[in-house]
């Protein structure tokens, strides 16, 4: 857990990975673009190898380690430096920073399992380190409006990050952040587990989609895009309102040139 | 009760609906948490108390056999009785010689969740005892015909209308919603119980090795009636439970009362050491200790799956857990629910019986958060789906059913994943083509008709992001 | 059993040599998390508020000569009509009082459970000394003796219990730290920290279950 201590964080480097994530690659790209291009607006290099794909989570979780363990490692072999890997994702930051070393460690390859443990080391998580490590200084372009924020369970207990991204939010002088009710109360999605358990994934979606409503926000943001394809999902069908926008990509929004909300 | 995964999935299904119980349950665990909250709140270090706490398991669990060889030694020097069972059967039969030996036909019990492991009540009524539970949560469930839904507050799924009516229709008492008035009714029915029972029956909260002492929480005196008036205590421990010095206790009963209901203490805590001495005036004449097995010593094998055995039993993770509160403790059809539960009866029952609870968590962590000894309970879910799907030679299991799970079905699409994602090439046609294709994916069978049965689905972007990067103007 | 037995160490034994993930000894961490702790004050004042907290009735008294006038006044609040002590000495005294000023029917804990039982669950008021008391938690220590058994501060609705100010400790690890209870253990040792509750219906507070429904704290000194 980097953010546990800030000796941790590294100072301010010229260049980082970038792991885009296989969700944001297909489903939410506008955020992976919008991550990079925040960070090199800081005046860093964003490398992202062209080869990646997943972090392995999905077969990990539903036990299979071994076609994890396959991912995992063709992964790592692509972020050789020992510069920062960023994560747009809480919930794969966690996978990488985590559970790799765990993944890698039962003794079949020694070599291996250190190569997981360094490269866990050198993962973050976006908002992070926009925050920590980029020391980022946003200027608001947009309109008043009022934003809540849903934060992730991994971001928030796997890699420790309970601060950062409302921190983001705040330095946008027309953004109201309004806390959301229960905010730490997970939203279901869970992978797998938002169509293995649909029963109990709805149960806790609808928990999330009243909260959102109790919040009075007109913004939902996230770092995690499967809980807003969980939570936006299920408000589009009830037909509630609410803009559903990854941080990055609202971000982005906020502080271009004549921005729009 | 046994776990089912097709018993399961109906139960989740009507019980996400049940909203009386949800509001039920929403309701009380969400003022547990508070109580509990307030409770680490008014205390400094509370990470450094759950700290110890998790040193004085490990470093309990490390000498268990040795422990427990000490706490046998010096009970029995002592004069209590103590004995040991490899499964619940054996247990049973335990408790019965020693109600056969002393004739006894009435048996009145404190709160004991190896005893619902024992599912000792309906055994002891088959052998013509009756068994009567004076804890008021478990009074209640009892004349519901239920076992706890909640192991610390086992009626916590009932509200007062409901339990009003319950005790109308098995008590003949007059319908009231009156709290004071119902708790009266209970008491007044218990009071002659514990006078007219040969045999109190408790768990164990601790046991200490080196002063040979065993360690009773408790707030409504049932506990120490129970091992007081009856002329015999039993007392059922899981083999995990001991403990090495009585000094490891203070720590231990802060964190327990803390996290169970957010008391620096509970309103009582027995130390049970001998039967009545000779010159003593009370107390019951023969106190027996039963140390249960029931697959515990194949969960301390793994070290990994170890702190399994950490668990002091606090209830903090299922009050907290998102998935608990909405689909009930009777939903799980196991004697231990919620994150605990989730862990501990797959191993115990196998991974076969009950390796589905493993999947019935979304890996919130919000258990780990509450923990006092600070299971790690998401990671010992991954470890167990991966012990019920990995191949597993026969002989070979480190848990019960390891492999079990396994469908060839689930193993291809898994291959196939591994395939394509680590395909680069693969991986960048097919994404692409997902995204040319958008909305034609099949909607209305597989994991998308799952999905989309309260969700928009999710449409695949037209170009992927590493089309966006690829073409970007470079600067 | 001898079987199961055997099979069970013999199992944990093959696999017991796993050393622990902590090192340290428990027994130094307690201290060291103790010394965090913000600072009682006095202890006698923790220990009433902390008993106070929780509904108990608390009277602090200079000396034991002073207690029987000043418990007095709550047999006529709680209308206890009887009451029963053990045979304990200091006691005398306030019993002269109640049975002589207040006209309290009083019984004695002299024969044994079986032959006192429905005289015993059928008094008011249970009277009591104690081992102590534990401040931060408003803990009574009851360490019962054949003078004074343990039914005496559980069966019956209403416990008196005395608890001298020079035996309060500022924590259970404190009072753990004399060492008597390892040297002398008791049959029975209980912390009373107030009245019998129970919160098993809607997680409302109900006071007064299985034990006394009134718990009276005297401390003397
Ligand atoms: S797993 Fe932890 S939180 Fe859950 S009951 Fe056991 S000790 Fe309490």
């Amino acid at each position: 857990m980097h953010s546990s201590n800030p000796s941790t964080y590294p100072a301010k480097p010229e260049q980082v990975y970038f792991f885009g994530t296989c969700l944001v690659d297909t489903i939410y790209p506008e955020a992976g673009l919008a991550a990079v291009e925040l960070m090199e607006r800081e005046g860093v290099q964003v490398i992202y190898p062209m080869a990646q794909t997943c972090c392995g989570q999905p077969p990990f979780n539903s036990g299979y380690w071994e076609e994890g363990r396959v991912v995992a490692a063709a992964q790592m072999a692509l972020f050789p430096k020992p510069i920062p890997v960023v994560v747009p994702s809480g919930s794969c930051a966690a996978m990488m920073h985590g559970h790799y070393p765990h993944l890698f460690q039962d003794g079949r390859d020694d070599e291996q399992a250190a190569q997981a443990r360094e490269f866990a080391a050198r993962v973050f998580e976006w908002s992070d380190f926009m925050l920590n490590v980029l020391a980022v200084r946003l200027q608001d372009q947009g309109p008043p409006v009022k934003v809540t924020y849903h934060p992730s369970c991994h971001l928030l207990r796997e890699m420790g990050v309970r601060e950062a991204p409302v921190r983001l939010l705040e330095q946008l002088g027309q953004v109201t952040y309004v806390p959301l009710p229960e905010a730490e109360e997970c939203c279901g999605f869970g992978g797998t587990f938002s169509v293995k358990h649909s029963d109990i994934s709805w149960a806790m979606v609808e928990d999330k989609r009243r909260t959102v409503a109790e919040s009075g926000a007109e913004v939902l943001v996230s770092m995690d895009c499967g809980c807003l394809m969980q939570i936006g999902g299920a408000m589009a069908k009830a037909g509630q309102n609410t803009r559903v926008i990854p941080l990055p990509q609202f971000l982005r929004q906020r502080t271009m040139e004549g921005a729009n909300p | 009760m046994i776990p089912n995964p097709t018993q399961f999935k109906r139960d989740v299904a009507r019980e996400v609906h049940n909203t009386t119980q949800r509001k039920n349950l929403k309701h009380v665990t969400g003022l547990i948490r508070e109580r509990r909250n307030a409770a680490f709140a008014a205390i400094e270090d509370g990470e450094g108390l759950r700290e110890i706490g998790k040193a004085i398991k490990q470093e309990s669990l490390s000498r268990l056999p040795e422990l427990l060889e000490q706490l046998e030694s010096n009970l029995t020097r002592k004069g209590i009785q103590v004995h040991w069972a490899e499964t619940t059967d054996q247990a049973n039969q335990i408790v019965l010689e020693i109600c056969r030996r002393r004739g006894i036909t009435q048996v009145i019990k404190g709160k004991s969740m190896v005893s619902e492991e024992m599912e000792l009540n309906p055994f002891l009524a088959g052998h013509g005892i009756e068994a009567i539970e004076a804890d008021l949560g478990e009074f209640i469930v009892q004349l519901a015909e239920k076992p706890p839904s909640h192991i610390i507050a086992p009626a916590i799924h009932l509200n007062k209308e409901q339990i009003a009516e319950l005790f109308e229709e098995k008590l003949g008492e007059p319908y009231t919603v009156n709290i004071e008035e119902m708790t009266a009714m209970a008491r007044r029915v218990l009071r002659g119980k514990f006078q007219s029972a040969g045999m109190g029956v408790t768990g164990v909260n601790f046991a200490i090795a080196d002063t040979g002492t065993i360690a009773l929480v408790e707030n409504e005196g049932n506990g120490r009636m129970v091992t007081s008036v009856p002329p015999v205590h039993v007392a059922l421990m899981g083999l995990e439970k001991v403990i090495a010095h009585i000094a490891d206790l203070p720590p231990l009963i802060r964190l327990l009362c803390r996290s169970a209901t957010g008391q620096s203490i509970s309103t009582y805590f027995n130390w049970i050491s001998y039967p009545r001495r000779p010159e003593e005036k009370d107390g019951p004449e023969e106190v027996h200790l039963v140390i249960l097995d029931n697959g515990r010593s194949t969960i301390y094998a793994d070290a990994e799956l170890r702190e399994t055995l950490d668990c002091i039993r606090c209830g903090a993770c299922l009050n907290i857990c998102p998935v608990y509160s909405r689909i009930g403790g009777y939903s799980y059809s196991s004697i231990y629910m919620g994150p605990i539960g989730k862990i501990l009866t797959p191993q115990m029952a196998g991974l076969e019986t009950a390796g589905h609870l493993t999947g019935a968590s979304t890996l919130c962590g919000a258990c780990v958060e509450v923990c006092p000894v600070k299971i790690p309970i998401p990671n010992l879910l991954l470890r167990l789906r991966q012990e019920a799907n990995q191949p597993t030679a026969a002989g070979k299991e480190i848990v019960k059913g390891a492999g079990s799970k396994r469908s060839s079905g689930e193993a291809m699409v898994w291959a196939g994943w591994k395939v394509l994602h680590s395909r680069p090439a693969a991986y960048l046609a097919l994404t692409r083509l997902a995204g040319l294709a958008g909305g034609l994916l099949p909607q209305r069978v597989g994991p998308l008709k799952q999905w989309s049965k309260f969700r928009k689905p999710p449409r695949p972007a037209k170009r992927t992001l590493h089309q966006l990067l690829k073409e970007r103007p470079h600067s | 059993m001898a079987d199961a037995r055997s099979r069970i160490l013999e199992r944990l034994r093959r696999n017991s040599n796993t050393p622990p993930h902590h090192a340290n000894p428990v027994s130094d961490r307690e201290p060291e998390w103790q010394a965090k702790q913000r600072p009682l004050g006095d202890l006698g004042e923790v220990f009433v508020s902390e008993l106070e907290k929780v509904g108990s009735k608390v009277i602090r008294v200079l000396d034991w000569k002073s207690l029987p006038e000043a418990v007095g006044p709550w047999f006529k609040e709680f209308r206890i009509g009887s009451a029963m002590t053990g045979q304990e000495p200091r006691l005398e005294p306030l019993r002269k009082h109640l049975g002589k000023s207040l006209g309290i029917d009083l019984h004695t804990y002299t024969e044994s459970l079986e032959a006192q039982k429905e005289e015993i669950f059928s008094t008011d008021c249970g009277i009591t000394t104690s081992r102590g008391g534990i401040a931060d938690t408003g803990s009574v220590i009851l360490v019962p003796t054949p003078q004074e058994p343990r039914l005496l501060s559980l069966a019956l609705p209403v416990h008196l219990v005395v608890v001298e100010k020079e035996n309060l400790f500022p924590h259970l690890g404190a009072f753990l730290d004399t060492g008597e209870f390892q040297r002398d253990t008791p049959s029975n040792l209980v912390l009373v920290s107030g009245a019998s509750r129970t919160a098993d219906i809607e997680l409302t507070l109900t006071v007064g279950v299985h034990g006394p429904k009134v718990f009276l704290v005297a401390l003397v000194g």
